[in-house]
Order: C-alpha cells, then structure tokens, then sequence
C-alpha cells in the first residue's frame, strides 16, 4: 500500500508585493511512498523540497494535483490523523521543559494528560534528551532543539513522519541516533519522508531518494542505482563519484550546465 | 464523541496551552503591577487633598489603571499569541494534524481570553477590597467597571488577531491592534461632528464608520448604567461585543485560512 501518493502536483505561489510573475514552487510531480519505506527527498535550495512536504502534510493547499495519504486526501482529517510534520529548525515555548514539549504533543496525539506524561518520558529517552527532560527550551542548543523536535512528533504517533532537515544542526554522535530512531520507528511499521542535504548519509538510512531540481522531479530511485547511473557519465579523470557527485552531476545538466 | 465536542475539547487545549504560555512569558504580572502602580501613584496625590478623603481619587485611578493596562495587555498578548507558534514553526506542526485553523485561531484567542479573565479578576478583586476599606468606594461599580473593561478587551483581542492574520509581524499587529484603540476612542467623537454637518450623506457615513469600527466610550459605564441599571447596560455590552468578537473573528480566520504559513 501506499503511504503517500503524489499526482500533478503543482504549486504555484502569487506575485510577491512589487512583482508581476507567479513562482511556481512545484509543477506537475509524481511519486510514491510504499508504506514501511524510508525515502529522502534532495535538492539544491529553492527546489521545492520543503513545499512539497507542506503540501504532503495538507498545511499548504495544491494549485493543482492531489496528495493522498493511505488513500486519503492529505487535506482530510483522516489522513492528518495519521501524520507528523517536523519544520525546518523547530522551536518551542521557550520557557516550558523538554518533558512538557513532548507531553503537548503526546496530548495532541490524543493521549490523556497521564499517559501523555510518561509517554513523553519514552520519546524524550528514544531521543537522547532523558538527563534533559526538565530543562528549558530556551537552555536547548540547536542540535538538542532538533532532537526536541524528534521528540515531539514521535509522541504523536504518527504512521508516517514526514521531516525537514531534521539532521541539520545536529552532531556526528546524534547523527548515528537519527538513524537508529528512524531504523525503529520503521521496524515499528511507521514510514518515514524527509528532506536531507547530507547526501552522504543517505546510502545507509534510506530505500529510495528523489530528487527535486527548481521545483520538478528529476530522478529518483535506490541509491546505489543513482550512483551507478551517475557514475556512467563521469568522465576518466573525475573517477567514481557517490551520491553527491551523481546528483551534482544531474543538477548542473538540469540548470543548463555541462551534461 | 461527535466532531463538535472533539472540536471544543481540541480548542480548549490549546486555549489552556496559551494561557500558561502567555503567564509564563510574563504578561500577566507586569501588567498587574503597573496597574496597581497607578493607584499607588495616586496615593501621593490624596496628600495634595483634592477633596477631604481621597477616596474617589484612588478609586477612580485605580478603575484607569485596570483599564489601560488591561488593553495593553489585550493588544500585546494577542500579537504575541498569533505570532509566537507561527514564527518557531510549531503552528506548523500542530496544523499537520486535525487541526482546522480556525479552531486553532479560535483556541488562541481563548486563551487569551482566559489571561484578560485571570487579569481582571485579580487587579478587579484588589480594588473590590479597596472598596470596602475606602470611604466613596463601591465593591459593585467595581466589578462592573471589570466586567465593561473585559468585554472591552475582548473586542480589541479580536481586532488585533485579525490584524495579525493579515500582517507579517507582531509588532504591525501591536501597532494596528493600538491604532484600532485610538479609532475607537474617537469615532464617538467623529459621529458627534458629522451628524451635527446635518448631511444626510455625512450622517450615513457617520454610521458606516460606527458599524466597522466599534465605539469604545461606550464601555464607560457611568452613565448608561445610571440611566438603564447596571445588569441592562452590561447585558446590552455584552450582545454589541459578541458581535464584534464574532465578526472580527470570522473576518481573521477567513485571513488566516487564505495565509501561506
């Protein structure tokens, strides 16, 4: 079954104040996400990566297309009950503690206010956040602001996470955690979604990567495919490349540059 | 449980979360402070003796006090209340849910509510108290006066989120939601002066300006409580500002709903 279904999608956002031409942030993307599937979404910046995760969550409305979760349009509840959505550099209130950030969210998820309490204990200690639980949001550096975020929409859960940049901000210690968290919640039958500019990483953590160049689908697939498929066009001196350099590669023929 | 009561519950919660949010980023005390800063100032004026016991005077700058701040507060915790979860990215992640945005809108602006409630009822009940102490003082024009002032807050908390749906800062919304305070002081002003042109295209626009913008001097109950009885000017208060509520939140959420977070 399909945990996310994109059709056409499209998304074009109104003239700024002063300009005369619409931005079209997505035109006409399809794909897919197996449920049980980890799947990294790249792309240089302002290719539209986190719009389409807005969208894929139903916090921004298509111009065009439709976006369904487990069958469901993403803007039903339904298909928003089953969902949680991490923004780029998440923060919280700052003055409540990490315990108290993750018990909303556990709330939120329709936990009762008792449950909600120790099932924020369980996500703050799947984080790495257990000996933090009751310090400050405003005390959290950015990197633990990340995991706080982690935390909180695990409290939710959700059958599918879809994050952005959740990895950014944070060390090589808690990197190795992110990728255990995201290898149990998959165990656990979730699915996750995620934007990513740490290409290097992603041949461990993920089954399929798709990449987005100024707002439409350019490639996607297994990673060793894409490395396989981008190392056919590097030439003798430029060697073997991984997935940076296979992505490199399509961006620069995309944009017009040497093929 | 039907969508309605799940709706209710869902915004109570948020409500909730806002209040202890807005509390704990110290809006609630230093606005309780500078309000009973005020009657204590006007404690050094009883000593000049403008009449014999200076109870009035210290009455009536506290009834000021609790109403300045009071819409201060109103203005400056529903800017801080729109802006605060859009701005650190967890309206985002709340609104991924089912969550509707007008029922996140809704739960925000209770929860502001909630705070002008806990406010008035504490600078209110100190004054109540006062009241009993202070010759010339009255536990009932107090509570009122608390009861006209909240209703008023209300309204101004309303124009404020709306004003915030449409801009992309708290400070605009701070600046709007204040500039909305002046307009409302004088449109009574404005009314009085047109209808005196004996225009009858004057009087019409004297009215339009009347309808959007809701007339603040009437939340001075003085007069109008002398002349109907206090439970029938506060009842009438009530009906003008639920409609305002209502129409200022319809008008924000249907702005918000149109808004790229």
């Amino acid at each position: 079954m399909h945990a996310v279904e994109v059709e056409h999608l499209t998304k074009v956002y109104p003239p700024s104040t002063g300009g005369s031409t619409p931005r079209h942030a997505l035109d006409s993307i399809d794909f897919e996400v197996d449920a049980g599937e980890i799947v990294a979404l790249v792309g240089p910046n302002g290719s539209g990566k986190s719009t389409l995760l807005k969208l894929i969550a139903g916090i921004s409305e298509p111009s065009e297309g439709i976006c369904r979760i487990f069958g469901v349009p993403a803007t039903q509840p339904g298909a928003r009950a089953r969902i949680a959505y991490l923004p780029e550099n998440p923060a919280f209130n700052p003055r409540s503690s990490a315990r108290a950030v993750a018990a909303f969210f556990g709330r939120l998820g329709g936990a009762t206010a008792r449950a909600a309490g120790a099932l924020a204990d369980e996500v703050l200690d799947e984080v790495g956040l257990s000996w933090d639980r009751d310090r400050k949001e405003e005390t959290f550096s950015r990197g633990m602001r990340q995991r706080l975020g982690l935390a909180a929409v695990l409290a939710l859960r959700p059958a599918l996470l879809l994050l952005d940049e959740p990895t950014e901000g944070i060390d090589l210690v808690g990197l190795g955690e992110f990728d255990r968290i995201v290898a149990r919640f998959r165990k656990s039958g979730g699915t996750v979604l995620f934007t990513s500019h740490r290409l290097e990483r992603l041949e461990r953590v993920c089954d399929r990567v798709v990449l987005l160049v100024d707002g439409h689908l350019r490639m996607q697939g297994r990673p060793a495919e894409l490395i396989r498929g981008g190392a056919g066009r590097l030439s003798a001196t430029e060697g073997g490349g991984g997935l940076e350099k296979a992505f490199l590669l399509e961006v620069a023929r995309c944009r017009g540059g040497r093929e | 449980m039907n969508k309605a009561t799940e709706g209710i519950r869902g915004m109570a919660f948020l409500a909730g979360e806002t209040f202890h949010e807005a509390a704990g980023a110290h809006f609630l005390w230093p606005f309780v402070a500078t309000a009973a800063g005020f009657t204590g100032f006007a404690a050094f004026f009883r000593a000049i003796a403008f009449d014999p016991t200076g109870g009035r005077l210290l009455m009536d700058a506290g009834l000021a006090g609790m109403a300045f701040c009071g819409t201060a507060l109103a203005i400056a915790s529903s800017a801080h209340a729109f802006f605060s979860w859009v701005e650190c990215g967890m309206a985002l992640m709340i609104l991924a849910r089912p969550v509707g945005r007008t029922q996140f809108l809704a739960g925000r602006f209770a929860g502001v509510a909630l705070l002008l409630g806990a406010y008035f009822a504490l600078v209110g009940g100190a004054l109540a108290l006062m009241a009993i102490f202070l010759p010339g003082g009255s536990g009932g024009e107090v509570g009122a006066a608390c009861a006209a002032q909240f209703l008023k807050c209300g309204v101004l908390a309303a124009a404020t989120h709306f004003a915030a749906a449409l801009v992309r800062s708290a400070l605009a919304a701070a600046g709007i939601g204040a500039a909305f305070l002046a307009a409302g002081q004088l449109v009574h002003f404005a009314g009085d002066f047109w209808r005196s042109c004996g225009s009858p295209a004057a009087g019409w626009l004297a009215w339009g300006l009347g309808a959007c913008i809701p007339d603040l001097h009437l939340y001075d109950l003085a007069g109008r409580a002398a002349a109907h009885g206090t439970a029938w000017a506060l009842g009438g208060l009530a009906v003008y500002s639920a409609v305002y509520v209502a129409a200022f939140g319809g008008l924000a959420a249907r702005a918000f709903r149109r808004c790229e977070l």
